[in-house]
């Protein structure tokens, strides 16, 4: 196959300065440009802990892919947000292991805990509720993944009740402000 | 036990081969229900293996795929993912068959069991027959009760979410899931949940809808736009059951190659916007016939319902112009005026209006003042066939003795190539512009003009390794930037062309700036290069490349079996006019005006004295103003096929003698003295010939309305109200007589 | 059969500060490589693997010295992918050396890049392993620090570069060639075979495709030689392996012992079955492979060949028990459901049957199924097996079919009741 030839930098509008410098690194890393969709995606991501839609053009041009390919990468991958999510994303795995270790009554208190329902964000942004697909720790059963960094274990509905009043103390001991750049 | 339906029966029955096809695939049938051989393989170069298919042996050639050997033999395995001219993916699992290999022994022999027999290794299981190339003593079961039952697996799960909408959808009817699931299909589902719903139909462009809820996942239009057609413009999104077919967010599926994919599309996800609900398939009269709308003249079939249009598809494997595809502008601009509009009756402005009169008075009238006067202008168009072109030139020449003989769209340029080469068209069959090696493209919106011509130059581009380069063109979309290997936008093509032709002859000056090591750069691969093409912006474009310029290139870039520098030509039968003599300057097969051994063959053949001499072209006389006095000027209108070029443009509200051929109330014949009613290409029988010098068939899909007579008859009968009368039983008489005169047989090759 | 682990790939993690250079390099890291890069050829380290009769900890089993050995002599450039996307359900051993090991894994692949002449390594980790990603990345700034990976590594003429390449979270990526559409900036999905990756893989050049333990197990072998390798496990499964044991055991955990040890004694070292309840069933290799019930179970050994004669495949070592009580309806359908969301949608049969089967055990968990739901699903998931492009597919029948099998009362159950047994309290 033809390779395109790359497109001239002067045609990004998302990506500037830091990032672009970032963007460019990146793109070193591989043999081929379409390689960097996912590691520039996470950039995206970890910035505005979601992918604005006019980040896809410019990751297209960079990777020269076309946007509808970026699109449905965002897509695919279960990760990445296409819109805003709450400050912390709590995954709760229920897939076998933690099923048989009660993560069905774990999640049912999380609903009720939070007032919302399975991939919904509270009203104050601070909490979006996910069943997640196994997480690779079920000798902890049930495990709790907050925004794929923070691994809570065997977290029953007591224990959840706990991380959540946990969780809201340290949003308010680190202030609304802070990006949720832990990944970085 | 109730009969099963057999596949191969269905098929026969369903799509045994229509009348007049004379062995072209429908294009329809080619989307699903039959297998063609990808071209690689069927040149059948290298060696070949046998393989053996439900006990029947065959010798194919290697690499070929286990359903195009079982098509060689008759047998027909259904499928939705594969397509001949894409590459194989195995996704949609409905051609799965049972295949075996031959044992091998340690030292490589064959292993054999007592009675001597090769001993065959069945996978475990089975494999889908679209990916699977053969190999030598490979044995496939397609009929065994393993294979069939998964197929009746596979099309049960395609069902499942495909909606029961066959009657109100358009692809009912020409539909491969329909057919697939007549035959292999269970007669009641054993599905009760509820299906996948989606919002339908979603507007992909103005002239594609998507029923995502039809959609079976077979990604045709995705690889169509991602392989073939240039950009990934289309991609499954979301994963899973509720994934989808989608373009980019604020987007539309604008590739001017878009209408390809509802006829590659095997159920009735795409379908045509304007064909929506416009008919059913089987109420459809098929024609196969030729895109008027550029020089390429991709073959197209003429679907018309009720003696009316209703759609344009490709009409399958041409292997000299367009093979499965066409573009958009044919598809869905080729318009059809309606039959309100229609001019159906001969008339004649009498105290400034223009009022109906009966053909006698019409033909007596006209006869009567092109009698008075030599200095006439017969002006065709470039929609005329062949046949029109030369009897209309033959009527001027021979009895009205004008030598004024012209068509609208003409390009001076390429009049003068013609005239100086003896040759008017390019060197090289549309098809084989995949074949070139190094590409220039100069000051030519390729891509708007011939659109086909371009896709086969993005093919060698993607899949041979050509190198493209551009000059003089601002990046638009498409992104033509993406798959050039130089692009150079500022400069103007005929500077441009002028040092790379120094440069190709080795007469180039070495002061070079930095542009111009570009253009060298670009000289050395042309020079170098195996097949090199070069595109010129011919008359009709807004920077042109002077004849010369081309004709240098021309001789410098001949190869013995290769020869591909010439103009974008931009209208249907510019090609076929030139030859026809439809020009002030050249007589039927190019010959200049006023060659002698010409005009007495001329006159040997049709029996009457002519005009030999030099005449005015149209565009001369107007803008010299010679048009002016009392002589007729007789014109063909092009209609709906393409606008008039732009120097006519302000014509006065009314013109004095200025007889129109038309089809409709367009804007000239509102403003004729005389109004002749004229046939549209798809009520003609003719030929034209397209750009490459290709000769094809125009057929008459649609009867003309009463009133309506060809050009040709109005032409007889005027050269007998006029004393000198002539005529042909019928188009190829005057075809042939073209071709005899011309001795340009192997430019116009005998229509098939 | 011993009821002491042994701890090959387990001998770091209980350490303090496992994951630092300097802890790696005093309990002999590093050692292999500098043994490899400055004493073998790249055959003699593929001889070496070999011969150890090491074989893939990702699922397939495959040895991985024959792996090693389809790569092409004389085609460059090559790559080395690390599949850290463990994600198989029941599986949890590559996280603990990912976040406990790290420097293993990079000195497997290391080892591996030599052995086939590779001039990259792509580390592909899971999107949700964002510790475990930190901790590599880590890892890999140190080995560049030290001259262990990059330009001529320890002194010598073989270069290799790291690359730590972050998944977003698709099951599917787990599949070798999946993983390496994911890598190449696509849809994880999964590509024709042949060409197989070690002919034509990350970016059409001949790559090995390698699990994290599988490049873990390396560096020891290269030290300790083949025959070391051997005196553990059994004549064609050597060697010892991750076991992950979770589920309905008192301890659940991972467990390293030698291939072939008893199911009995792992269930046993992990402390039974929970609350002294009897074992209903066992998925023996991640939710992929058939269950085996209770009585073969208890009998079965746990090397690839035993599990394979008792119907169901060793794959990724993920052992779930499953107790007595458990509605086996409610397993089918939070197994199936997970394949039907990670399906990819690529190959007909695995996109619509998934989904089929979902919505039929819908029908058994809402109540409103019949009798002849029962054979229906059956049907169904035969018709899936086989049929499908890549493994998810062919798999993802597996647990429904197992629980059809096993828990056919719990079936009918909910068909006789429109209850689940669970609820009647019978647990």
């Amino acid at each position: 196959m033809h390779n395109p030839s790359a497109p001239a930098a002067e045609e990004l509008t998302f990506f500037a300065g830091e990032m672009k410098e970032k963007a460019y690194e990146i793109l070193s890393r591989y043999p081929h440009p379409k390689a960097a969709v996912m590691p520039l995606l996470w950039l995206v991501q970890d910035r505005y802990g979601f992918i604005p839609r006019e980040a896809v053009p410019d990751v297209a041009l960079l990777t020269e892919t076309t946007p509808i390919h970026v699109e449905a990468i965002v897509k695919f991958y279960e990760l990445f947000h296409d819109h805003p999510v709450g400050r912390f994303q709590l995954m709760l795995c229920t897939n076998i292991s933690c099923l048989l270790c009660g993560a069905d009554r774990t999640l049912k208190k999380l609903e009720e805990l939070l007032g919302i329902d399975v991939g919904q964000t509270t009203a104050d942004g601070l909490f979006t509720l996910e069943e997640f697909e196994c997480l690779a720790a079920c000798d902890k059963a049930p495990v709790l993944l907050v925004n794929c960094w923070d691994l809570y274990e065997k977290v029953t509905p007591e224990r959840a009740e706990e991380i959540i009043l946990q969780l809201r103390r340290k949003r308010e001991a680190q202030g609304p402000k802070e990006g949720k750049g832990q990944d970085e | 036990m109730r009969e099963r339906l057999d596949w191969d029966r269905l098929v026969a029955l369903m799509w045994g081969r229509l009348e007049g096809e004379k062995g072209f695939v429908p294009a329809n049938m080619l989307s699903g229900t039959t297998v063609g051989l990808r071209p690689s393989a069927a040149k059948g170069e290298g060696k070949t293996v046998t393989v053996t298919i439900d006990g029947q042996k065959i010798s194919v050639p290697e690499g070929i795929l286990i359903i195009e050997a079982a098509k060689l033999l008759g047998i027909d395995i259904p499928h939705f993912c594969y397509h001949p001219r894409m590459m194989p993916v195995g996704v949609c699992r409905q051609c799965l068959v049972e295949v075996g290999l031959p044992r091998r022994m340690p030292d490589g022999s064959l292993a054999r069991d007592e009675s001597g027999r090769v001993q065959i290794q069945w996978m475990p299981k089975p494999q889908t027959s679209c990916t699977m190339p053969v190999s030598d003593g490979l044995e496939v079961r397609v009929k065994s009760e393993e294979a069939e039952s998964a197929r009746r697996a596979i099309t049960e799960f395609l069902l499942i979410n495909h909606p029961l909408d066959c009657p109100v959808c358009d692809r009912g009817g020409e539909c491969p899931l329909q057919n697939v699931a007549f035959v292999q299909g269970r007669p009641y589902s054993r599905f009760m949940e509820p299906k996948r719903t989606f919002p339908k139909p979603v507007s992909l462009s103005p002239h594609i809808l998507l029923d995502r809820e039809r959609c079976i996942m077979c990604k045709r239009c995705i690889r169509f736009c991602d392989e073939l057609a240039g950009e990934k413009q289309l991609e499954q999104v979301d994963r899973g059951w509720w994934s989808y077919i989608a373009v980019a967010d604020g987007e539309e599926l604008d590739t001017i190659f878009s209408g390809n994919v509802i006829d590659i599309c095997p159920v009735g996800a795409l379908t045509s916007h304007p064909y929506r609900f416009a008919s059913r398939p089987w109420e459809l009269a098929r024609t196969q016939t030729v895109c008027p709308k550029c020089p390429i003249h991709c073959t197209i079939f003429a679907d018309c319902r009720f003696n009316e249009p209703k759609r344009f598809v490709p009409a399958g494997e041409n292997f000299q112009v367009n093979d499965l595809w066409m573009c958009d502008v044919g598809r869905f601009q080729l318009k059809f005026p309606s039959p309100a509009d229609r001019i159906t009756a001969p008339h004649l402005r009498i105290n400034g209006d223009l009022l109906p009169i009966s053909w006698d008075e019409a033909l007596d009238h006209l006869a009567a003042v092109l009698s008075q006067s030599d200095r006439s202008f017969f002006v065709g168009s470039a929609v005329m066939t062949n046949e029109e072109a030369y009897l209309f030139q033959r009527f001027a020449r021979s009895v009205a003795m004008s030598p004024n003989v012209d068509f609208l769209e003409r390009d001076p340029y390429m009049t003068e190539i013609a005239l100086k080469s003896g040759s008017a068209h390019l060197g090289v069959s549309v098809y084989d512009l995949q074949q070139a090696d190094v590409t220039l493209i100069a000051g030519c919106d390729l891509y708007h003009h011939l659109p086909i011509g371009w896709f086969w130059v993005l093919q060698a581009v993607k899949f041979q390794g050509a190198r493209l380069a551009v000059v003089g063109l601002t990046e638009t979309k498409p992104r033509i930037k993406r798959w050039a290997w130089k692009w150079i936008s500022d400069r103007d093509p005929q500077s441009a062309l002028d040092i790379i032709a120094s440069e190709v002859e080795g007469t180039g000056d070495s002061s070079f700036g930095e542009s111009d090591r570009e253009l060298q750069a670009i000289a050395q691969a042309l020079k170098s290069a195996r097949r090199p093409l070069v595109l010129c912006a011919s008359g009709t474009d807004p920077s042109p490349v002077r004849p010369e310029t081309v004709l240098r290139l021309l001789e410098a870039l001949r190869r013995d079996d290769w020869s591909a520098v010439f103009y974008t030509l931009h209208h249907a039968n510019e090609v076929g006019c030139l030859i026809a003599g439809l020009s002030p300057e050249m007589l039927p097969g190019l010959k200049p005006c006023g060659d002698q051994a010409a005009g007495s063959l001329l006159q040997r053949v049709w029996g009457t004295p002519l005009v030999l001499d030099k005449g005015i072209g149209l565009r001369n006389a107007r803008e010299s103003g010679q048009t002016a006095d009392r002589s007729v000027l007789w014109i063909i209108d092009p209609g709906t096929i393409h606008r008039l070029p732009d120097w006519l443009g302000g014509l006065p509200e009314t013109r004095e003698r200025w007889v129109v051929s038309a089809t409709h109330w367009t804007a000239l014949a509102k403003g004729a003295w005389m109004i002749l009613p004229d046939l549209t290409f798809l009520e003609k029988n003719g030929t034209y010939t397209n750009w490459s010098g290709l000769c094809q068939k125009v057929r008459r899909a649609v009867q003309p309305p009463e009133g309506v007579r060809p050009l040709s008859w109005v032409l007889f009968q005027l050269s007998e109200r006029m004393g000198r009368p002539f005529s042909y039983p019928g188009p190829r008489h005057a075809r042939e007589e073209l071709v005899s005169i011309s001795r340009l047989t192997e430019l116009l090759p005998e229509a098939d | 059969m011993s009821s002491d682990e042994v701890r090959i790939v387990k001998r770091r993690v209980d350490l303090p500060q496992s994951t630092t250079w300097r802890v790696y390099r005093e309990t002999d890291g590093y050692r292999a490589l500098e043994k490899v890069v400055k004493e073998m050829t790249p055959d003699e380290v593929i001889e070496t693997v070999r011969a150890s009769g090491l074989r893939g900890c990702g699922g397939a089993g495959f040895p991985t010295g024959v792996k090693w050995g389809f790569v092409p002599k004389n085609i460059f450039p090559k790559y080395v992918c690390v599949n850290a996307d463990e994600s198989e359900p029941g599986t949890f051993k590559d996280r603990l050396i990912i976040e406990k090991d790290p420097h293993a894994i990079i000195e497997g692949a290391l080892i591996a890049a030599y052995a086939i002449q590779a001039e990259k390594v792509f580390i592909y980790i899971r999107g949700e392993f964002g510790r475990g990603y930190d901790i590599l990345q880590q890892a890999i700034r140190e080995a560049y620090q030290t001259r262990l990976a990059g330009d001529q590594i320890l002194g010598s003429s073989f270069s290799c570069h790291l690359v730590l390449h972050r998944g977003a979270g698709a099951y599917i990526c787990g599949e070798e060639t999946g993983l390496l559409e994911s890598l190449e900036g696509n849809r994880g999905e999964p590509r024709m075979r042949p060409p197989f990756p070690a002919v034509k893989g990350a970016f059409g050049q001949p790559t090995v495709i390698n699990n994290v333990e599988t490049l873990a197990r390396v560096p020891p072998i290269i030290l300790n030689g083949p025959q070391w390798y051997r005196q553990w496990g059994t004549e064609r499964s050597p060697g010892t392996r991750l076991y992950c044991v979770s589920g309905h055991v008192e301890r659940a955990g991972v467990y390293e012992f030698p291939l072939g040890i008893p199911m009995r004694d792992l269930i046993e070292f992990a402390g039974g079955v929970s609350k002294g309840r009897k074992l209903k069933a066992l998925i023996p290799g991640g939710s992929s492979a058939p269950m085996l019930d209770a009585e073969t179970a208890m009998r079965v050994t746990t090397d690839f060949e035993a599990i394979m004669s008792a119907g169901s495949f060793a794959g990724s070592a993920g052992i779930v028990a499953i107790a007595e009580g458990t509605c086996m309806v409610k397993v089918a359908l939070r197994l199936t459901r997970f394949y039907m969301r990670e399906s990819c949608g690529k190959c007909t049969p695995c996109r619509e049957g998934t989904y089929w089967l979902v919505q039929a055990l819908d029908g058994f968990h809402s109540g409103s199924a019949t009798r002849e739901d029962l054979s229906l699903l059956e049907s169904v998931g035969k018709q899936m097996v086989g049929n499908c492009f890549c493994l998810l597919g062919d798999t993802a029948p597996n647990p429904l079919l197992s629980c059809l099998r096993i828990g056919r009362d719990d079936f009918e159950y909910h068909i006789a009741h429109q209850r689940c047994p669970e609820e009647d309290g019978d647990r």
